[in-house]
């Protein structure tokens, strides 16, 4: 089992008064899932990406993370944790602006003390992947929307993570570079990664091999 | 990793390029004013540390508590004392006596009688023990036994030079003074005197056995009087010289008790002076033997320096913290793919410490540039070699150093606190920092702007008092040529009487000593009918006939000199306070004076008007005039524009009548100007820094301006298309940076009045600090600021709402 979330809940405190963004959500990942999760807008679906990914905490009930509790984690371990083993890709690429493509998709590897060496062989090896080794000087505000996706992919896959959460990844793409990359997620799984998604659109959706709904910070049904 | 920190920190100072020039200009600034600084202080440190066993040489200074009259505090002892010290104590393992012979005489030396002399000052009688003690590179000769006979010299390479040419010079002779006190002297050494830190600075040694003074001071026994020796001691290592000073007491007491008490000196101390704090540390002992400079005014500069810097970093940390939305989402990405909050601090203090050093690089080079404009305004001589030294770049290194981690880390926390879900939640705007702590470091620059302001138009206001303070005389159109030879004593009453032919002469007079002069010269005297032993210290200058009207110094009662004058004295009126004379006492009193057990009689015959004889920074002491015909000044006051033929017939009327004195002149307003040089270079260094601060705060508030600007593009351009004018608008953008500078302004007033109260203590005649100061300082700043933010201001106010929407 990739993670366990058992009863996990996110209550804010909001003018006095107690919002629940995510309710007593149970949910078992297992290894090689592709999960889409579904829902209006304001269910709760990135919520519960970033709790997973833990940029966010769940305030009540148990999330255990490859056998580890992440609820009675310090911040310091949580960090480590996703550090190795989960990427995250955003509706918003959210590249960093001064940098190159190749430098963008480099970054995550300057953090874990990776040799210089061994950092020029992944990301050449990605950018040969993703067919994107001509732009690799290029800076994200010289890229189209699709490309610049692509780049935050490749970033998010360049530290080989078990997990990849996407937060709407097509959001700002048209349909045609949206299936592209709705066609690398469904390669990327089966090639091993496991892959949580949240998306608006039904055919987004087909992709996974498994869809969960949420409304109002509940899952209501799968 | 370090090399991609300090990749992405060279791209982010290049695409914010008005930031980034802001923060690089106050930078570059605070470095170059601390590296001008650093050089000059190191200038000024290390005094003569050059000498064997530095550590264990001692100068012997006097202080003597007279009672409740002044004390006098001087580097010098009585003669005898250094010889004393030697024999009484084992540890005291050489001595050296060393008699500024200026203070005597005008040191007129000549390479033999055919040629012109020339006045050269700096002539040091010593003992023949002073090489052992201080050593001097010799070019020529040996230091051993240089000095041992009467009548040996020993020529700086600069005098025999001017003197002989290139020429070997040991062997050869030269003629001292003029007349019947001509002395022949046989040169037994040439030293060198290029750049070497001492204390000591002499154009030329003579054998302290020579006779007149040298042969006085080398006989002369008394252990009160006479305190114009500068006296040495070297003591053995290791030696105590706290429990030697101790002893002093004693050993002052059992060689001149009875000495001390008929001259009034009872109290009379010696205190124990390491050589190598003179130069720092001398502040209120007089009677130096060369130039001084004083820690406090080292400590001064320091302090500039490093508010300049400061002023400097706040801007970087103002800027880095105000603009931290924009680099929020870049904080946060990084955070999300893996990045730790200490490898944020980490590029983030990359960034501030490549700022920096870039500011280093570039200092070195504006340093070198500045250098000679530095010299004008410090009288150095300093020079690119005093950079490239690796001290001070290490140091430098250093500062940049701590500057760049000084303005970084507190920006670097704060941008490395974000945390990545404020970010990727897009529309939260990031608090960045604490909007207090950014107001609070713009209040402190300004506090120090201000302060600087008031400062500077303090220090320019004392200054120019001192220019137009009505010294009691009358300083202009005066010109003071330099006498003191035979020739000149016996030849006045002709030279005075072909001056008063020349046209434009308006009258001619001699004296002792110019007003431009320190008078040194004083005799204890006492009223008949008094205890002798009570004495007043009364100064003493001789000048000639017509000095008063001359000088335009108001003759209150009695008679000006006449030729048949002997000890007759015209006084001051502080003399007659200072005695309780009444005034119309005045001109049937007696002042006495003991010498030798000789008592003399000094009848007053006329009473002056208090002048400014000594600088303003004293209070005007009794003094006594003689008539004297052993002028070292004549006087020529003028009535003229044509200072050119003036001079030129003085020159060629003087060099009918006198060989052996050459013709050299100063005009009297420049050189009694001059004696505030160090007044004038402070208000100059003052104004400079004030300038610099301020431009840097301005910067970086223009900086902020724009910053909140472009942050409340979207508030302004609703605002605007509300209705809102473009007044309320520029309004709302400037009113809290005045709330600012009036809080800095509340908080300045009382620091710089204190600060400025202190300083202008140093002074007896000083001005009164005007409430107008503060408030001209405050307006000022105001004003600036006001100039500088709606500058920003009023180009957000009118632009278009539209675009400003539309971006959204
Ligand atoms: N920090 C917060 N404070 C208050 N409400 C929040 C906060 N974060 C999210 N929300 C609310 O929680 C709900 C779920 O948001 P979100 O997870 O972004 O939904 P989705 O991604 O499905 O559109 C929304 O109604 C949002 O306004
Ligand atoms: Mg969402």
């Amino acid at each position: 089992m990739l993670l366990r979330l058992n009863q996990a809940s996110r209550i804010i405190k909001s003018g006095g008064k107690k919002i629940s963004l995510l309710d007593t959500i149970n949910l078992n990942v297992k290894e090689g899932e592709f999960i889409s999760l579904m829902g209006p807008s304001g269910s709760g679906k990135s919520t519960l990406l970033n709790c997973i990914g833990m940029l966010e905490n769940f305030t009540d009930g148990g999330y255990v993370f490859l056998e580890e509790p992440v609820h009675s984690m310090k911040e310091r371990d949580k960090t480590k944790l996703y550090k190795e083993y989960i990427g995250f890709v955003f509706q918003a690429y959210h590249l960093i602006d001064e940098l190159t493509v190749q430098e963008n998709i480099e970054t995550p590897l300057l953090y874990k003390n990776i040799k210089s060496s061994e950092r020029k062989a992944l990301v050449a090896d990605i950018l040969d992947r993703f067919n994107i080794v001509g732009k690799k000087d290029l800076f994200p505000s010289q890229l189209s929307g699709g490309q610049q996706q692509l780049v935050g992919i490749a970033r998010a896959l360049i530290s080989k993570p078990k997990l990849l959460l996407a937060d709407e990844p097509t959001g700002n793409l048209n349909s045609k570079q949206g299936i592209e990359i709705m066609e690398l997620f469904a390669e990327l799984n089966i090639e091993g990664v496991t892959i949580i998604q949240a998306t608006h659109s039904e055919s987004n959706a087909a992709y996974g091999t498994r869809i969960i709904n949420l409304l109002d910070g509940k899952i209501v049904s799968e | 990793m370090i090399r991609n920190y300090f990749k992405i920190a060279l791209r982010n100072l290049l695409k914010h390029k008005l930031l980034t020039g802001i923060n690089l200009f106050g930078l570059i600034i605070g470095t170059v004013s601390c590296l001008i600084i650093l050089i000059y202080v190191l200038n000024q440190t290390g005094y003569d540390q050059h000498f064997d066993h530095a550590e264990n040489i001692y100068r012997i200074e006097t202080v003597n508590g007279r009672g409740d009259k002044p004390s006098f505090n001087t580097a010098t002892t009585s003669p005898p004392i250094a010889p004393a010290l030697k024999s009484d104590f084992p540890e005291v393992s050489e001595m050296t006596r060393i008699v500024l012979t200026d203070l005597f005489n005008v040191n007129l030396i000549r390479a033999s009688l055919e040629v012109d002399g020339y006045y050269e000052p700096r002539a040091y009688l010593a003992d023949s023990t002073v090489f052992k003690i201080f050593q001097f590179h010799f070019i020529e000769g040996s230091p051993i036994g240089a000095l041992n006979s009467p009548n040996q010299t020993v020529l700086s390479a600069t005098l025999a030079k001017k003197l002989f040419g290139n020429k070997s010079v040991v062997g050869k002779t030269v003629i001292w003074g003029s007349g019947a006190e001509a002395q022949t002297l046989t040169i037994t050494g040439v030293f060198d005197d290029e750049s070497t830190k001492s204390h000591l600075n002499p154009n030329y040694f003579v054998s302290m056995t020579t006779p007149g003074m040298g042969e006085f001071v080398s006989t002369f026994q008394n252990f009160a009087t006479n305190n114009f020796v500068y006296s040495y001691i070297k003591l053995i290592p290791d030696a105590d010289a706290q429990n030697l000073q101790e002893k002093l007491p004693s050993f002052i007491q059992k060689h001149g008790k009875k000495q001390l008490e008929n001259a009034g000196m009872v109290d009379k101390k010696l205190f124990l002076k390491k050589i190598t704090d003179i130069h720092l540390y001398s502040e209120g002992r007089d009677n130096q033997i060369g130039t001084v400079s004083n820690i406090k005014y080292l400590y001064f500069l320091l302090a500039l320096a490093f508010f300049i810097q400061l002023v400097a970093c706040i801007n970087f940390i103002n800027l880095s913290t105000a603009r931290a939305n924009q680099r929020a989402k870049e904080i946060g990405v990084r955070k999300v793919v893996g990045a730790g909050k200490g490898s944020l601090i980490r590029q983030f203090l990359s960034e501030s410490l490549l700022l920096s050093l870039i500011a280093m690089l570039i200092s070195i080079p504006i340093a070198i540039l500045l250098l000679p404009l530095v010299n004008e305004l410090t009288l150095g001589s300093l020079s690119y070699l005093n950079i490239f030294n690796w001290k001070v770049l290490v140091l430098l290194l250093s500062i940049s150093t701590l500057t760049g981690l000084l303005a970084g880390i507190y920006p670097a926390i704060i941008l490395s606190s974000i945390k990545p879900i404020q970010v990727l939640k897009s529309a939260v705007q990031i608090q960045s920092g604490n909007g207090m702590f950014r107001k609070a470091l713009v209040v402190f620059q300004f506090v120090i702007s201000i302060s600087l302001i008031v400062s500077v138009i303090i220090i320019t206001q004392q200054f120019k008092y001192t220019q137009s303070k009505d010294l009691g005389f009358n300083k202009e159109n005066m010109v003071a040529l330099r006498a003191g030879t035979s020739d000149v004593t016996s030849k006045y009453d002709a030279i005075k009487s072909n001056f008063l032919n020349i046209p434009g002469v308006v009258s001619v007079a001699s004296g002792r000593y110019a007003p431009f002069e320190t008078v040194l010269n004083d005799n204890g005297m006492y009223l008949p009918g008094k205890n002798p032993q009570d004495l007043t210290i009364v100064r003493r200058n001789g000048v000639s006939k017509d000095y008063f009207n001359t000088m335009n110094i108001d003759l209150l009662q009695g008679r000006d000199f006449n030729a048949t004058d002997d000890n007759q004295i015209i006084v001051n009126k502080a003399t007659l306070k200072s005695f309780n004379i009444p005034e119309d006492k005045a001109l049937s009193t007696i002042l006495l004076q003991t010498h030798d057990e000789v008592v003399y009689e000094y009848p007053i015959v006329g009473v002056v008007d208090d002048y400014h004889f000594t600088t303003l920074k004293d209070e005007i002491v009794p003094l006594f005039l003689h008539l004297d015909n052993e002028p070292n000044w004549v006087f020529v006051k003028f009535k003229t524009d044509d200072y050119k033929q003036l001079v030129s017939n003085l020159e060629s009327t003087w060099k009918k009548n006198i060989d052996t004195a050459p013709f050299t002149y100063v005009f009297v307003d420049k050189e009694v100007e001059n004696l505030y040089a160090q007044e004038q270079r402070l208000s100059k260094i003052c104004t400079v820094f004030t300038f610099l601060a301020i431009l840097i705060s301005c910067l970086g508030l223009f900086g902020l301006v724009s910053y909140y600007a472009e942050q409340k593009k979207k508030e302004i351009g609703i605002r605007k298309v509300l209705g809102a004018s473009v007044q309320t608008v520029v309004k709302l953008l400037t009113k809290d940076f005045v709330v600012l500078v009036i809080i800095a302004f509340v908080i300045a007033t009382p620091l710089a009045y204190l600060a400025m109260h202190n300083w202008l203590e140093n002074f007896t005649y000083r001005i009164d600090i005007s409430v107008w100061v503060f408030i001209l300082a405050g307006i000022g700043a105001l004003l600036i600021a006001l100039i500088t933010v709606s500058f920003q201001a009023i180009k957000a106010a009118i632009a278009n709402p539209i675009n400003s929407l539309r971006t959204e």
